[in-house]
């Protein structure tokens, strides 16, 4: 990236005059502009500090994805997982004894959840009920003769039930 | 005392409000076959309200000796029934047909296992007087089985339809006919004496019975009075028009029943826990599948017998069954009250079988 005309500061050229990315003519005249130029050997300077405080920040992987190890593996173009290259982050690719071992454990969530799933269909369920009509019947018919009419009340249990139609 | 006693001391002080029929003294019973004339046996005195008139025609049928023989009418549908039932009472015990007797406060059944008590013991609350609901009018009423009667006739209060007929006998005290009328004026049913006599071969011989030596049962079913009920249990004070709550009680099988009354008509509610398989509908192996009915958007099912009123539906998993000897109206009126969601769905059985499974039981 050229510089931009004698006399302008360097601007972005900073960052390529870093990466040493600079044709020589023009990393030439970065340097000439450089040395009579406080305003951009500060700015250098800035630019250079804030690129090595990113290379000392720790690297962390990113989470396991749920979709497993070996569906990961089967990605085309993605070794070992989802790496994200320059920063250096990616999930380990793990070895033949991690993938047992989760293995294992997806196996044993599914026994339990088919453990859980047995358990819930022999719970005791609330009972099925065929309410007796008759039986009912009878009981209100007895309880309102008390304090109604017992003649009127009693009279229709005595004839055998039939509910209808 | 007597619940009907305890009533006439409470429903003539209400019914002096609304109450406006007079009774004319009634000719002397002339018929030999009248049923004895004692203390509640005389012919009522003009003035005699109507809510007097009931509260002697139920005590008369406790203490009254007669014999005689009882039409039960009703309908279901455009389908009418009529069964005769022969009705003795003596020494206190009233016997409808050879499987009812009412003896005090006890009510019994004949099964095949024997004598069954469905009833044992006296009641405190009493319900509301009929004049909280209805207005009576007394007038002179027709021959009933070939004896002069008062009538009584119910209207609701601030209506002027009639809703039913009540024949009581001015010698004896006893209600002699009883009419529910449907919305056209016709009876839907009816319990009326066709023939009647004194009784007093009822009360005599080896075979007659008293309080004491009415039959001792072989089991029982009474209900208990229900103190503690679960929360999945509904109760309510008052549901439908006019009916409140006078007792709940637990009956054997987890069985609650909520007893209500108008002050003329009982409706029980009975709660069982679980989920509606059908109903059974017969003792005698007759079934009959009711009919479908559909209250406040719910479609349950309804059934009509010679006891009165039947629905049967579900809600959350309760089963609910509501019985009244009253119109159909009134027990539809009352279930609105009353809880009715639709049953839940697969999926959400299934949640709520997961869920069970974190939950004590």
């Amino acid at each position: 990236m050229p510089p931009g005309p004698p006399g302008d500061h360097l601007g972005d050229a900073l960052s390529a005059f870093l990466d040493d990315e600079l044709a020589p003519a023009a990393r030439r005249e970065a340097e000439a502009h450089l040395a009579g130029c406080p305003g951009c050997q500060g700015e250098l300077e800035e630019v250079a500090a804030a690129r090595r405080a990113i290379r000392i920040m720790p690297v962390h992987a990113t989470r396991r994805p749920l979709w497993g190890d070996e569906m990961i593996g089967a990605v085309p173009g993605v070794p070992g997982g989802f790496g994200i290259g320059a920063a250096g982050a990616s999930w380990p690719h793990p070895g033949p004894e991690r993938s047992a071992a989760s293995r294992r454990r997806r196996a044993a969530w599914a026994l339990v959840a088919l453990a859980a799933a047995i358990v819930a269909l022999l719970l005791p369920r609330d009972p099925s009920v065929a309410p007796s009509l008759p039986s009912l019947a009878d009981t209100h018919a007895a309880r309102a003769s008390i304090t109604e009419d017992p003649l009127s009340q009693l009279a229709p249990i005595a004839v055998p039930v039939r509910f209808g139609p | 005392m007597n619940p009907a006693c305890r009533r006439l001391a409470v429903g003539c002080l209400a019914a002096g409000t609304v109450i406006s029929g007079l009774v004319p003294a009634g000719p002397a019973l002339a018929a030999s076959g009248a049923p004895a004339a004692g203390p509640a046996a005389s012919a009522p005195a003009p003035g005699t309200s109507a809510v007097e008139l009931l509260d002697r025609a139920r005590e008369a049928a406790e203490s009254q000796p007669f014999d005689g023989v009882v039409d039960v009418e009703w309908r279901d549908g455009r389908t009418q029934h009529s069964a005769q039932v022969p009705v003795h009472s003596a020494g206190g015990v009233l016997r409808l047909g050879d499987e009812v007797v009412g003896a005090g406060a006890r009510r019994l059944i004949h099964s095949s296992d024997g004598w069954l008590t469905l009833w044992g013991h006296d009641v405190a609350a009493l319900g509301p007087p009929p004049t909280a609901k209805y207005q009576l009018a007394v007038e002179d009423g027709p021959d009933v089985a070939g004896r002069p009667t008062e009538l009584v006739l119910v209207f609701l209060a601030g209506s002027d339809r009639l809703r039913e007929r009540l024949y009581v006998d001015r010698q004896s005290g006893l209600l002699l006919r009883r009419e529910l009328l449907d919305s056209r004026g016709q009876p839907s049913r009816s319990v009326a004496f066709t023939t009647i006599s004194d009784g007093s071969s009822a009360g005599e011989g080896p075979g007659a019975m008293t309080v004491a030596t009415a039959p001792g049962p072989t089991r029982s079913e009474e209900p208990a009075p229900a103190r503690h009920l679960g929360p999945s249990y509904k109760l309510k004070s008052s549901i439908g028009q006019g009916y409140r709550l006078v007792g709940a009680y637990k009956a054997k099988g987890g069985v609650v029943q909520q007893f209500f009354s108008d002050g003329l008509h009982g409706l029980s509610v009975f709660e069982q826990r679980g989920h509606l398989r059908g109903a059974e509908t017969s003792l005698a192996g007759e079934s009959g599948g009711g009919r479908e009915v559909e209250i406040a958007g719910h479609t349950m099912r309804a059934y009509s017998a010679s006891v009165g009123e039947a629905v049967v539906w579900e809600s959350d998993g309760m089963v609910y069954t509501a019985v009244t000897d009253a119109p159909w109206m009134d027990l539809a009126g009352a279930v609105k009250d009353l809880p009715h969601a639709d049953p839940p769905g697969r999926l959400r059985r299934v949640a709520q079988a997961v869920v069970s499974l974190f939950r004590w039981r």
